[in-house]
């Protein structure tokens, strides 16, 4: 370890420390009457405001994984790595409104999770686990790429050490991270995300100033930087990317755009923020804000480029003998800053895995509470029981997570992550499309899940990655020429690719209706619907809202 | 079959909110030239969308308050 190593790691841990004592402070944050409820432990008490609504689900959103991969994948791919900056531009426009019918029904039902809903809403306990399931193995990935981005720093500043024993530290973070969630619930990410964004904002305007100036002006950057992406890939013998897209990358471009964004609030852990928030106004208010964070992203985005004219080399990760590309945001920073100000910049990523972790394991546990053990396990579940499984739920998920890092391949994170995009946009029907109707039959929306989601598998299993030389689960992008319906294959030869969330998506749906229309023909059941029209446009002062945390 | 809901108000300039999906249409940005700053096109049009997304689903939000509930 360098001097310079040293300064980052105290700078590191003196942050690290202060949101540490400050997720343990956070139980008495306006608190409620107990903590032994849904409401409060896994919700907040359904009353943050404004700011507090920005600072969390920016922090829930804007994590540390995406604040490392997206320039990561810039560096080694160029311009398809900047669809981070569509996704989250056409996001809010697209959740804009359903998210408040989806805030509305919540709030009059005591809905929790999504599932809640989809239970409620068709009464089908059976469409309502489908939904939790996917949610949870969705999210776990998620959660354990948070911590490879949290250990890409910790490796950054030298502590790398190899075998079971270079996770050590990482663990240990978790296990303060699992305590004070446990005890305060999403306070506490709510109150550190204040921290996180700060620090976060503060690093990228310091390092979009100051490092394009450095090395020579975005012009010359670009210029440097397409020239690298233009020589042939040892492995494969073409560029390795370019500063513009191809000819055959630009609906991927734009599916994997459209299809990321469709997906990012089917996520529990996204709801979850959602739901804390205490009227309509907040959320609306929130949709204007939040692409604050779009643009932060966008820039950060271009560091990829910076890193690749820089000469920033990513660490090879001792526990696993491979460079990591996802630490090339952090070996530019510990390059380019002084040590004391990479430290706080490491410390704004870590910071940054730790929020996310957070809430997503609270989602996760909450999915696992509403969905799984009471309706299993428990129906006479008192909310003070559901409380305790809950958090008792965060612990094994988040240890869940930590055990996924410590004896799989990170590529398998990067994966399974894939993977949970493609999966969660399985379940729109359910979820987004019923927030409008219920002309879905709840049949034709699982047979459609099964559908999606087996068809979707299936093609992102498919697909190679002719640069690592993996034979399956290479990417997203699927050729069209590749296509196969039953044999027939309606893009032959086509090599412009696509984004599988879309194909499986379509697929889902198409199913959904025929089996609809079949259903209704056959005058099946469609279960009962709990809730009323105007549940979906009910806002706070509401004479009917279901009290909060009421046993 | 359920009841379904009666149509709800439907507010017009709720369309807006379909302006910043026009950002989706790579072809009409996949330019390294004109550079603004240094910045190829492709990325400073981009970057352009952030604050159009942000006046549309702001002047639907304006527009949809005092709406009767």
């Amino acid at each position: 370890m360098t001097t310079s190593q040293v300064v980052e790691l105290v700078v590191f841990l003196v942050l690290f420390v202060l949101v540490a004592v400050m997720g343990f402070m956070a139980s008495r944050w306006q608190a409620g009457n107990t903590l032994d409820h849904l409401d409060e432990w896994g919700l907040g008490g359904r009353k943050f405001g404004s700011w507090v609504t920005w600072f969390l689900v920016g922090g829930d959103l804007y994590t540390a994984y995406t604040f490392v991969a997206v320039p990561a994948l810039i560096f080694g791919a160029g311009a398809l790595g900047f669809y981070a900056l569509p996704y989250t531009v056409v996001l809010y426009p697209i959740v804009f409104l359903p998210l408040q019918r989806m805030w509305s029904v919540s709030r009059m039902h005591g809905y929790v999770t999504p599932a809640d809903f989809v239970r409620g809403r068709y009464g089908s306990s059976l469409l309502a686990l489908l939904v939790a399931i996917t949610g949870i193995v969705a999210t776990m990935p998620y959660i354990a790429l948070q911590l490879v981005g949290l250990e890409s720093v910790l490796r950054t500043m030298g502590v790398n050490g190899s075998g079971l024993l270079g996770h050590l530290p990482l663990f240990i973070a978790f296990v303060i991270l699992a305590l004070y969630t446990y005890q305060s619930g999403l306070r506490a990410p709510a109150l550190i995300a204040f921290v996180k964004d700060a620090l976060i904002y503060l690093v990228i305007i310091v390092a979009i100033v100051y490092l394009p100036s450095k090395l020579g002006g975005w012009g010359h950057i670009f210029d440097q930087a397409a020239a690298t992406l233009a020589k042939p890939n040892p492995a494969t013998g073409k560029p390795t990317g370019s500063i513009i897209l191809g000819p055959t990358n630009q609906l991927q471009y734009a599916t994997l755009a459209l299809g990321s964004a469709l997906a990012l609030f089917l996520y529990p852990h996204s709801v979850t923020g959602i739901l804390a928030s205490k009227s309509r106004t907040v959320i609306k208010k929130n949709m204007v804000a939040l692409p604050a964070y779009s643009l932060v992203l966008g820039l950060l985005a271009l560091l990829g480029y910076v890193a690749l004219v820089s000469g920033a080399k990513p660490i090879v990760n001792q526990a696993t003998g491979k460079p990591d590309s996802n630490t090339i945001v952090p070996v530019l920073f510990g390059q380019q800053f002084p040590a004391w100000f990479a430290g706080i910049a490491f410390a704004a990523i870590g910071i940054g895995a730790l929020v996310p972790a957070a809430i997503m394991s609270i989602a996760a546990a909450n999915l696992w509470t509403r969905n799984i053990y009471k309706e299993y396990f428990k129906r006479d579940a008192t909310p003070k029981q559901e409380a305790t499984q809950a958090k008792l739920a965060s612990l094994v998920v988040k240890f869940g997570a930590v055990a996924f890092v410590l004896f799989v391949d990170p590529q398998f994170s990067i994966d399974l992550q894939l993977i949970g995009g493609v999966i969660i946009l399985q379940t729109l029907p359910s979820v987004a499309i019923a927030l409008y109707t219920r002309w879905l039959h709840r049949w034709g929306l699982v047979a459609g899940w099964i559908v999606g989601m087996g068809w979707g598998l299936y093609l992102l299993y498919t697909i190679p990655n002719a640069a690592n030389g993996h034979a399956h689960f290479g990417g997203s992008a699927l050729a069209t020429g590749n296509l196969s319906l039953f044999g027939w294959h309606p893009f032959a030869g086509s090599a412009v690719q696509i984004y599988v969330g879309a194909v499986a998506l379509i697929a889902n749906l198409v199913v959904a209706v025929i089996v609809t229309v079949i259903a209704r023909q056959a005058k099946w059941f469609n279960g009962l619907d709990a809730t009323n029209h105007e549940d979906y446009d009910a806002d706070e002062g509401h004479p009917k809202l279901k009290e909060i945390a009421v046993h | 079959m359920p009841t379904e809901p009666p149509p709800r108000r439907w507010n017009p300039w709720n369309l807006l909110l379909l302006v910043p999906l026009l950002m989706l249409i790579t072809p009409w940005f996949n330019s390294d030239g004109p550079r603004v700053f240094g910045l190829p096109f492709f990325y400073w049009y981009q970057f352009l969308f952030v604050p159009v997304g942000v006046i549309c689903v702001g002047i639907v939000y304006a527009k949809s308050r005092g709406e009767k509930r």
